[in-house]
């Protein structure tokens, strides 16, 4: 019965997650076609969680799923995935309630690390895996967009130098349109499925699911794309706020080239199957697309905190996750500790959203801090 | 110990792949856009304009094979 509890809390964590991820990410898609006025921002945000849940159906193959690389699989229980899930929820708030774009994926490793360092100490641990496939990779990624949009951006003003400004920027508005659809699709296939692959993981550990004929149910399929279209749909304006306008004022070709090298890297990373973080690769392109025209168009103090919001990323959802796992066994076993917890974040969420709403039904608050 | 672990070959055929992209489609973009201006100004001034006609449509029909590239990756991953 408490197995069956777990595994409900589980799920319903797993969707909030998703739902979360969605909420806080849809500035990695939209930020640059709003801030350029390619679309309006309804509309961006209706386009972008469309093509998220679409997204979510491209591909079934959970060969990335989160843990797999990172943590021995086979000693993760309910509980594990329950409190790494908390620590990843938790990260994520905290950096939307200060308008930081950080990686929704790595958050999630944090947690699920955190929590199996407490469970089954170091050894449960793939510390290679860790390196290899996700902190280096996570270093050169942001390098790298920005390299890429920052040379897209000089080659594109040079054959454009002596064209009349207007055309021009209306053109590279609707290309905008395709490489923002372009990002949202693969945003969608990528971060729907990692919740998949956790919520797959909890059935498996349940024991619904038999490892040796692992499937992904289609209803997890469905809420999973649900929910991330959905958190899309909500819209994280205070990040969005922070990628389209705070880092630089970028015109539509900025705006393309920042979308291309993003769209380029996070597709050339998955299929060698690094699980890049699209919020540390669009931000590495908006950077290099400002720097390119003027180094000091980009906001350094900006990007510096963006950049420290990565580095905590995964210590500190790792440290949530830890400490959830420990709070929760202080319960015993059962479905108690996972349900106080449950109840205590549902709690401070709906203190902190009611503040919100408060706040921004006085008046004098813009739309950026809408939500 | 490192290069051992990381996969440093694999993220160099990332960085090649990623920055030939890039800079490829920004390339066909742009030209795509110079084409339509320039055939425009053309037909404005009642010359012949379907050589830049002709580059805007080559560049982005190119672009449009870019993006379905990037949809045929995603479902195969």
């Amino acid at each position: 019965m408490d197995g069956d509890i777990i595994l409900v809390v589980v799920i319903a964590t797993a969707i909030a997650f998703d739902f979360t991820n969605g909420f806080h990410d849809t500035a990695n898609v939209v930020a640059t076609v709003i801030s350029t006025r390619a679309l309006p921002p309804r509309l961006a945000i209706g386009f972008a969680s469309v093509l998220n849940f679409v997204g979510a159906f491209v591909s079934l193959k959970v060969a990335d799923t989160v843990g797999k690389g990172f943590v021995h699989t086979s000693q993760v229980s309910t509980t594990i995935v329950f409190a790494g899930l908390i620590g990843a929820i938790t990260w994520n708030l905290v950096t939307w309630y200060f308008g930081l774009p950080s990686s929704s994926s790595h958050a999630l490793i944090g947690g699920l690390v955190g929590s199996m360092l407490v469970a089954h100490g170091f050894g449960a641990i793939d510390g290679e895996g860790l390196l290899g496939k996700l902190i280096v990779p996570a270093l050169v990624a942001p390098i790298l967009a920005f390299v890429a949009a920052a040379a897209a951006i000089t080659i594109a003003y040079r054959i454009l130098g002596r064209l009349r400004p207007g055309p021009v920027a209306r053109s590279f508005r609707l290309g905008q349109v395709v490489s923002g659809g372009l990002l949202a699709l693969s945003h969608g296939t990528n971060d729907a499925q990692k919740t998949m692959g956790v919520m797959t993981l909890a059935l498996v550990a349940h024991g619904t699911l038999h490892a040796d004929t692992f499937h992904v149910p289609a209803w997890v399929v469905l809420s999973a794309a649900s929910a991330i279209a959905l958190g899309t749909f909500s819209g994280g304006w205070r990040i969005i706020k922070t990628m389209g306008s705070r880092i630089i004022r970028m015109d539509p070709a900025q705006g393309f080239a920042a979308q291309g090298a993003g769209a380029a890297v996070i597709l050339a990373a998955s299929g060698a199957g690094y699980p890049l973080s699209t919020t540390h690769v669009i931000s590495g392109g908006i950077m290099g697309a400002g720097a390119a025209k003027r180094l000091s168009a980009v906001r350094w103090g900006v990007a510096g905190n963006i950049a420290l919001a990565w580095l905590l990323t995964l210590p500190a959802a790792a440290a949530v996750g830890a400490l959830a796992y420990g709070v929760s066994r202080i319960f015993g076993t059962g479905a108690l500790g996972p349900l106080l917890i449950s109840v205590s974040l549902l709690s401070l969420l709906a203190a902190v959203f009611g503040r919100r709403l408060r706040a921004t039904r006085s008046p004098g608050q813009g739309l950026a801090s809408a939500s | 110990m490192i290069g051992a672990i990381v996969e440093v070959g694999k993220l160099l055929g990332i960085v090649l792949d990623a920055l030939v992209a890039t800079v490829g489609v920004a390339v066909l973009f742009s030209m795509a856009v110079l084409g339509i201006a320039r055939a425009s100004d053309q037909r404005e001034h009642n010359t012949n304009a379907f050589a830049y006609g002709t580059l805007a449509v080559v560049c982005l029909l190119g672009c449009l094979a870019a993006a379905a590239y990037g949809v045929v990756l995603m479902t195969n991953k």
